[in-house]
């Protein structure tokens, strides 16, 4: 009798399991092409879907720069390697990227901006730089936004951030009665501003935006810190600001509603779970490249949430 | 790939962890088994929840679906046009999972004959 060759685990498992997820790819564009064809050439990246089998199917049969995204379409469509897209900024043409959304093609403008205009590596940006980036946001946002407000500013304003949990809202509150991403939990403490409001009969929808779009920063290392905590501590909460994905053009406005991440975390900033996912950084790693500045606005007449 | 969509907790890969632990895997290999078995639940979820959404509304479905995968809205939003939705899911999923547990018998089985020496 002929010796058999013993079959490696991984591989031979590997291969039956990845055909089996070919044949769900398959069976799903093969049933929903018109949907899924008609959703992606209107810019929305589908990463949920995003598995090689089905990038390999739909690339097959879709066209278009904006569709041929290696790993995440968005960061593709927003990623200044793409010759189209270095191709297209600034005179970006709407006309150019087939039912394009306006809105795909601002972040890819502002990322590609963005790009020329800040340095390498995650920094305290310099005059210049923080003059080209406050044009850029408030040109491309329609905000009024700077690393500076009224004399203060924080340690940085290009840094990494961080997914954090929810904050406790109001004495008693408790993540169940939290609307949305329940899943991420709520931190043991309050946070370092203490509660949004001081009763849940007092909590209003402002409040619950405050929550749901709040900001750590590092205030313990903001410049004049130690020699004005309490001013400072008073300026800082809940202060209205603005962070933008730097990758992929996403934005939210948001307030300061806690201090951190510890320093040893090499992170500057750390954002609510809706923040975080506004800013499309609530997966993987959750962590990313931002920029965070002040919203000028007197008025409060810009909203929380995301741009 | 855990706890991030709103069909997890219809999920019970017990078994299908039981057949992994009898095969000699690297970690990261055996990681790689499972993203497959997750990213093919979630083809066949989409294309379940696709078949019986009215058209009109796949595309607030799946732009939804794709900001926020773990929304509790979304289930809550699907049970409204499908009925029954969280045992006939259950039923999709299960028989996915049926699907790579014959693989892994099949696997299993060819490797006892060759360690018998049939």
């Amino acid at each position: 009798m002929p010796k058999k060759k013993k079959i490696s685990g991984f591989s031979y498992l590997d291969k039956r399991f990845v055909a089996r997820h070919k044949k769900a790819a398959q069976k799903l564009i093969e049933a929903h092409r018109p949907t899924i064809d008609h959703v992606l050439k209107a810019g929305q990246p589908l990463k949920q879907l995003q598995t090689e089998s089905f990038k390999l199917l739909t690339a097959s049969a879709i066209s278009g720069a904006l569709l041929l995204a290696p790993m995440n379409p968005l960061a593709k469509l927003t990623t200044p390697t793409n010759e189209n897209v270095l191709n297209i900024e600034p005179q970006l043409n709407k006309d150019d990227i087939p039912e394009a959304k306006p809105d795909a093609i601002r972040k890819t403008l502002i990322v590609r901006q963005l790009t020329d205009a800040l340095p390498t590596k995650v920094q305290k940006l310099n005059s210049s730089q923080r003059e080209q980036v406050d044009r850029i946001i408030n040109q491309r946002l329609q905000i009024s936004a700077s690393s500076n407000l009224d004399g203060h500013e924080l340690n940085t304003d290009y840094g990494y951030i961080g997914y954090e949990q929810h904050l406790f809202r109001y004495p008693g509150d408790s993540i169940a009665d939290h609307d949305e991403m329940r899943l991420a939990g709520i931190a043991p403490k309050r946070g370092a501003f203490g509660y949004f409001t001081s009763s849940r009969t007092s909590f209003s929808e402002q409040d619950k935006l405050k929550e749901k779009y709040y900001f750590a920063v590092q205030t313990f290392k903001a410049p004049g810190w130690r020699e004005n905590v309490y001013q400072l501590k008073e300026w800082f909460k809940f202060r209205k600001v603005v962070a933008i994905n730097t990758k992929t053009g996403d934005a939210v406005v948001g307030v300061i509603g806690d201090a951190g991440p510890a320093v040893w975390t090499g992170k500057q900033f750390g954002g609510s779970p809706e923040a975080m996912a506004a800013l499309n950084l609530d997966k993987g790693s959750r962590k990313g490249e931002v920029l965070l500045l002040f919203v000028n606005d007197p008025n409060n007449e810009v909203a929380l949430g995301p741009l | 790939m855990t706890d991030r969509y709103f069909y997890q907790h219809l999920i019970d890969l017990n078994e299908i962890h039981n057949l992994l632990n009898q095969v000699e895997l690297e970690e990261s290999e055996r990681q790689k088994l499972l993203d497959t078995i997750h990213h093919t639940i979630h083809l066949e979820v989409v294309k379940f929840v696709l078949d019986e959404l009215p058209k009109d509304q796949h595309h607030e479905f799946l732009a939804t679906y794709d900001k926020r995968p773990t929304d509790n809205g979304i289930i809550v939003f699907l049970r409204r046009s499908i009925t029954n939705l969280d045992h006939r899911l259950q039923h999709i999923i299960h028989q996915v999972v049926s699907d790579f547990k014959d693989t892994l018998h099949d696997y299993l089985r060819s490797s006892e004959e060759y360690l018998a020496g049939i």
